[in-house]
């Protein structure tokens, strides 16, 4: 069980975290969402001993690591690029921290091997860090974090550098390891998918501060303010709140702390009244439009063409499911 | 060689390069006379001025270029042998004549006035007046009396060898000074060399033990007397003339340094110099040149001699001063041991020895050339480090 | 078409350039290496040519040990030592790199000479002259900043993230620099060190001028073999010798710099947290280095000062006037035109070869073309000074307008020296324009010179500039060829320094060192202005 307590630090007069709280459940995984600057590292930095807050404390099994040294935390860490000791090899990486304890030699084989199985390297011992591939690299990286038995597993973005595919799988096996040994874990990055690979809760940042807190799919569905479904991945999003869109279209305002308005790429379809839009992009049966300062998606087979005005109706239909997941990831971004 | 393609691609490429740069020409009516530095300067004779004067015509029709030593310009002149820039060089002596002769760089001139000049100088230089003698002098030993105690009766080169002596010691590089051949010359005529007939080279263990004794080494004369002269280097032997005395008798009216050669059972024995000017082979400007050659040999400049070059003038018939007779050894009482290696010698085997003057200057201490077990050391280390890493690309 | 063809034109000026002054006067050194085997015997079975090789390695391998334990010690203190004053001390430590060596020569002599600074202030003895290790000394001195400036970037480089976890894992100082430092720095080391062993390999002025015949490097030998004996066989054997190592030194190089830093990257750096002590011993360290290299700038500007202010009204006018014309050829204020025209010329022709190599790539995007042209224009980086002077004698020389032509052939040699960097850089940054681009504006027909101006330019704007002023620097330093191939007025600072350095006239050659310490200081500071001073070329 990891658990933070009001959490302070600053750099000369700039009040970067400004009372972060949260805890960790036993065997789970958090993560903590945020932008790049909205003080997600400086927490991590703070748990891992590189920074020591101003005030505050963090708990592991209900003890206090503040002031502890960094090899004293029992930690492991998994870090974004695919770092691994680069004159070492394989089976010298996992062992690395085994060594350093000055574990007996038999000891280091019998762990590294049974690590290594764990993590499905154990046919690369051999091999030296530069000709392994991006996936492999990561294995090893998480073999290597858990070899000296951590209390908590801290992972920076730790797919970021990694294709879609290798993404995906490698997130499946990370979450098997993790749930397997019952680790509880800090997963700290910006992307929402990644969040939804690998979370049991979620802790969205803004400012060094919680903005929302939940499970993937509460955040997800019921996003607190505009940042936090930015940050989630939601598509259409309205940037400039035109009264004429939100009255054409019927919009709710969402929202429990800061309210903003948004449209389901589903809901949205070509008519003959509404809302004038123009066509920017058309690819595999998604419009991409333009109006009054939003661009907005639009799920449509009908062959539009690029440059094209075109009226857009809302008709607000149960979700279809198969069309959003195949979707989030290129709407998403949008 | 394909110079005549190689000149056409220089050709587009000086094109290309000089796009708006006006090409000097190489200008053919003026005379141009290599030297050395220290030509007639102390306290300093305008000859070109005083020539001009004398052929009539403007000063800035004479070009000098001035070298560091003699072996300079010899080297200089030869190496543009297919296409001389000079017309006269003046300052070859009767060592680097053999070479000048056998690279064939001058044409033999027989000035008007010659029959003034001492005979003997005329035959120990070019018989044929391959060059003309226009002074001469006998190389020294040359010491600071209020820095250093004196050598004594009798001197001969091995009280060079003390380290005592050898590190106060400037002697000049006989690669590049004439100076230093001088002096190169004088001690292989002492010792002997096996090209003379000796059974061994003993000439090359007297300069082992001057560079082992830390004599110093200088490019040229006029280094070494800066050394000579600069208090805090504590350099107060050198190897210069036997008139160098009388520097500072003539001018100042006394002399705190001494000069001498060897000497033995009170007879002097020395080593002769005879510098000498020529025409190159080529020279575009000829008449000019000869004239310049009869004008150096005449009344007018011979007299300056004594007075600004500090050697004995190859014209006879001027007066040698007192202040030469109040501090020097009068070059009749010397013996010269020129005789001793004859021209031809010194044609064929002045490449050999400088060749092992420099091998044996430069081997005299093993310092600072590590032996075997450095280098042994070294490639261990290298191979140690690539065999490991072989290992690990072969682990892998 | 048409266009293309005008692409293709631009080619031909540099390769004239490279087959005139390099390529075609090298062509004549192997014709007459390989005219006659006799001379390889009679250079390889001399004992003199053994003793010099070997001192010639011994002294470069002692240079590099030296600098590097040093330089990469203070590369370290000024990455994570957290010296006080670094903005200061860092550029500091550049400067002395960027020294002529002869102007670092002569404040080493003053340092050293009896009565100078070393025997007064400790009283003891050091002779510079005939000392091998002075040699190793002065070059030593003189590459320390090359390491230390090399390291300090790798250093700051190392990923933290590395470092973090290996604290975590409990690896304690010294585990960690084994396991992650030295691996991650080490090809960076290991181009410092050849780019150290290929400058003392090549020394010539602080050899020729100190070593008085008793210690040559192989580019001294080619000097007095071919300068002073005109033995042209031997000089081309040994130049053939030596162009082989540097040969496979640079290969290496080239090799070992590419490499760098390409294993890890990303993430941030690893910025240890320094203590009040560590602060202090770095600082104290980086002080001290400071005051080893910088002591041949200061003793030769205190020296100046002081034999100024003693000398006589007449003394201080002559100090430009042409009194001097005997020894320099010519006046000293003319010395000083010449060497400026140099540099401002090796500047404009330098990155004029560099822009019309750009235009020629523009027009032919091929991958081959440009590694054929990166290839044999960094060819001449691994010729000596003394080389390439001596191959342009043997081309050139025995024409009849040689000596009036002579600046040419100073202005080529310094532009040998200089291009390899400067296409190099120019070539780096001309990377950076993305291929698309050149597509377009191709495309939409715009011929050559347009697309360079429209979208190479910007592109290419600050390394052109950067890499006039670094042409400028390395004409002004240079000191080999010119020194080998002046004649009559054509003569620069650097070797009017050298013709000086032995002769009784002290004040001269010291206000020409002061000047050269001068122009390389405040180059630098142009340099560092633009925020791109980068050793590795």
């Amino acid at each position: 069980m990891l658990e933070i307590r009001d959490l302070h630090i600053s750099f000369g007069d700039k009040h970067v975290i400004r009372g972060f709280s949260t805890s960790i459940p036993n065997g789970k995984i958090g993560v903590l969402l945020g932008r790049s600057g909205s003080g997600k590292s400086t927490i991590l930095k703070m748990i891992t001993g590189m920074l020591n807050p101003d005030y505050g404390e963090i708990l592991v099994d209900g003890i206090n690591i503040v002031g502890t040294p960094i090899s004293k935390r029992g930690l492991g860490f998994v870090p974004q690029h695919q770092l691994l000791f680069p004159g070492l090899n394989v089976f010298e990486n996992l062992a690395y921290g085994l060594k350093s304890q000055k574990w007996g030699r038999e000891e280091i084989k019998r762990r590294v091997s049974e690590i290594a199985e764990l993590v499905g390297v154990d046919h690369l011992l051999r091999r030296h860090p530069r000709n392994l591939s991006g996936g492999e690299r990561q294995r090893v990286a998480l073999g290597r974090a858990l070899a000296t038995y951590p209390k908590i597993l801290l992972m920076d973005e730790p797919f970021s550098s990694l294709d879609e595919s290798e993404r995906k799988k490698l997130a499946l096996v990370f979450r098997q390891i993790q749930q397997e040994l019952g680790i509880t874990s800090v997963h700290v990055t910006h992307s929402s998918q990644e969040a939804a690979l690998l979370s049991d809760k979620i802790v969205v940042l803004e400012n060094g501060v919680v903005v929302q807190e939940g499970n993937y799919r509460e955040v997800r569905r019921f996003p607190k303010s505009k940042t936090v479904a930015k940050l989630m991945g939601i598509p259409n999003i309205l940037e400039n709140e035109s009264q004429e869109i939100i009255k054409a279209w019927k919009l709710e305002p969402k929202g429990e702390e800061e309210k903003f308005f948004q449209v389901n790429p589903w809901e949205l379809k070509r008519g003959n009244m509404g809302i004038e839009c123009k066509v920017i992009a058309v690819t595999e049966g998604i419009a991409f439009l333009y109006t009054d300062g939003n661009f907005l998606s639009m799920i449509d087979d009908s062959g539009l063409n690029v440059g094209q005005k075109i009226k857009v109706e809302r008709h607000p239909e149960k979700e279809e499911i198969g069309k959003v997941s195949q979707m989030q990831s290129r709407v998403g971004k949008f | 060689m394909h110079t005549a393609k190689l000149t056409t691609m220089l050709g587009i490429a000086l094109f290309l390069l000089s796009i708006g740069m006006p090409v000097p020409q190489a200008q053919n009516d003026k005379l141009v006379i290599y030297t050395y530095d220290s030509l007639l300067a102390d306290p300093g004779y305008d000859f070109v001025g005083n020539f001009s004067q004398f052929a009539g015509i403007p000063k800035e029709n004479i070009k000098v270029v001035k070298f560091e030593d003699a072996g300079s310009i010899l080297t200089r002149a030869i190496a543009e042998k297919d296409s001389p820039v000079a017309d006269v060089l003046i300052g070859i002596d009767n060592v680097m004549v053999h070479q000048a002769r056998a690279a064939g760089i001058l044409e033999a001139y027989k000035p008007n006035g010659a029959e003034n000049l001492r005979q003997d100088l005329i035959e120990s230089l070019a018989s044929d007046y391959l060059l003309t003698p226009y002074d001469y002098g006998v190389f020294a030993v040359w010491y600071d009396e209020s820095r250093f105690s004196g050598f004594g009766n009798n001197f001969s080169l091995d009280a060079l060898r003390n380290p005592e002596v050898a590190s106060k010691l400037v002697v000049e590089n006989p690669q590049i000074s004439s100076v230093g051949l001088g002096f190169l010359l004088w001690s292989i005529a002492e010792y002997g060399a096996t090209a003379l007939g000796n059974s061994s080279d003993t000439w090359l263990d007297f300069w082992s033990d001057l560079a082992k004794n830390d004599a110093r080494l200088t490019p040229s004369w006029g280094d070494a007397l800066d050394l000579f002269f600069d208090a805090k280097a504590n350099r107060s032997i050198m190897i210069s003339y036997t008139t160098s005395p009388a520097y500072g008798q003539c001018n100042y009216g006394e002399d705190t340094t001494n000069a001498i050669v060897s000497k033995k059972e009170g007879k002097y024995t020395g080593w002769f110099q005879i510098e000498g000017l020529g025409i190159t082979k080529g020279s575009s400007n000829k008449d000019l040149a000869k004239k310049f050659v009869d004008w150096f040999i005449s009344d007018e400049l011979q007299s300056q001699i004594y007075g600004n070059q500090y050697m004995y003038p190859a014209l006879e018939t001027v007066e040698t001063p007192q202040c030469y007779v109040d501090s020097t050894i009068s070059k009749d009482d010397i013996v010269p041991l020129n005789s001793k290696i004859s021209g031809e010698l010194i044609n064929q085997t002045l490449d050999t020895w400088l060749a092992e003057w420099e091998e044996t200057w430069a081997n005299a201490t093993s310092n600072g050339v590590p032996g075997f077990s450095f280098y042994l050391s070294i490639s261990s280390i290298i191979a140690i480090v690539l065999i490991a890493r072989r290992k690990k690309v072969l682990k892998a | 078409m048409i266009m293309k063809l005008g692409g293709q034109f631009w080619l031909f000026p540099p390769l004239v350039f490279f087959l005139a002054f390099y390529y075609l006067p090298l062509f004549m050194v192997f014709e007459i290496a390989m005219s006659s085997m006799f001379a390889w015997q009679k250079v390889l079975a001399s004992s003199l040519f053994t003793r010099f090789f070997l001192f010639t390695i011994y002294q470069a391998i002692m240079t590099t040990i030296f600098a590097g334990v040093i330089g990469t010690v203070a590369g370290y203190a000024l990455a994570h030592g957290k010296p006080y004053g670094k903005r200061i001390l860092s550029p500091a430590l550049t400067v002395p790199f960027l020294l002529p060596p002869i102007s670092i020569l002569v404040g080493f002599v003053l340092f050293f000479e009896p009565g100078g600074i070393l025997t007064s202030l400790f009283g003891l003895k050091f002779e510079v002259f005939g000392n091998p290790w002075a040699i190793i000394l002065a070059h030593t001195l003189y590459n320390i900043s090359v390491f230390a400036k090399m390291t300090e970037s790798a250093f700051k480089t190392e990923p933290g993230d590395l470092h973090l976890i290996g604290e975590m894992q409990g690896a304690n100082f010294w585990r960690r620099l084994k396991t992650i430092t030295l691996p991650y720095v080490y090809p960076t080391i290991l181009a410092a060190s050849l780019i150290t062993f290929l400058y003392a390999f090549n020394s010539f002025a602080i050899v020729l001028l100190i070593g008085e015949v008793k210690y040559q490097t192989l580019e001294v030998m080619i000097y007095i073999r071919t300068r002073l004996r005109l033995d042209f066989m031997s000089g081309a054997v040994i130049s053939i010798i030596q162009l082989l190592i540097n040969m496979i030194v640079v290969v290496l190089y080239l090799r070992y710099s590419r490499k760098e830093g390409a294993e890890t990257e990303g993430g941030e750096y690893y910025q240890p947290i320094a203590t009040r002590s560590i602060r202090l011993a770095s600082t104290a360290f980086i002080l001290f280095i400071l005051i080893l290299t910088w002591f041949p700038i200061i003793s030769t500007f205190i020296k100046f000062f002081q034999s100024y202010e003693h000398a006589t009204t007449i003394q201080r006018k002559q100090l430009l006037s042409g009194t001097f014309d005997y020894l320099l050829g010519t006046s000293p204020l003319r010395v000083i035109m010449n060497t400026i025209g140099f540099a401002i010329s090796t500047g404009i022709i330098g990155i004029s070869i560099a822009v019309m190599i750009v235009l020629f790539l523009q027009s032919s995007h091929s991958e081959l073309n440009q590694y054929l042209i990166s290839f044999f224009t960094i060819l001449p980086m691994a010729t000596s000074g003394i080389t390439i002077s001596f191959a342009i004698l043997l081309l050139f020389g025995s024409d009849r307008n040689f000596s009036s032509l002579v600046w040419i052939f100073i202005l080529a040699a310094h532009l040998l020296a200089a291009l390899p960097f400067v296409i190099r850089s120019v070539l780096t940054s001309y990377g950076y324009v993305p291929e698309e681009m050149l597509g377009v504006s191709e495309m939409l027909g715009a011929d050559a010179v347009r697309t360079f101006r429209k979208i190479v330019y910007p592109f290419i704007k600050k390394s052109l500039t950067v890499a006039f002023l670094f042409a400028s620097a390395i004409s002004v330093g240079e000191f080999g060829a010119t020194y080998y191939l002046s004649r009559g007025e054509w003569i620069t600072v650097s070797t009017a320094i050298g013709k000086l350095f032995n002769s009784r006239y002290t004040m001269l050659p010291l206000f020409f060192a002061s000047l050269l310490s001068l122009l390389a200081l405040s180059l630098f500071m142009i340099i560092e202005g633009f925020g791109e001073f980068d050793l590795k070329v």
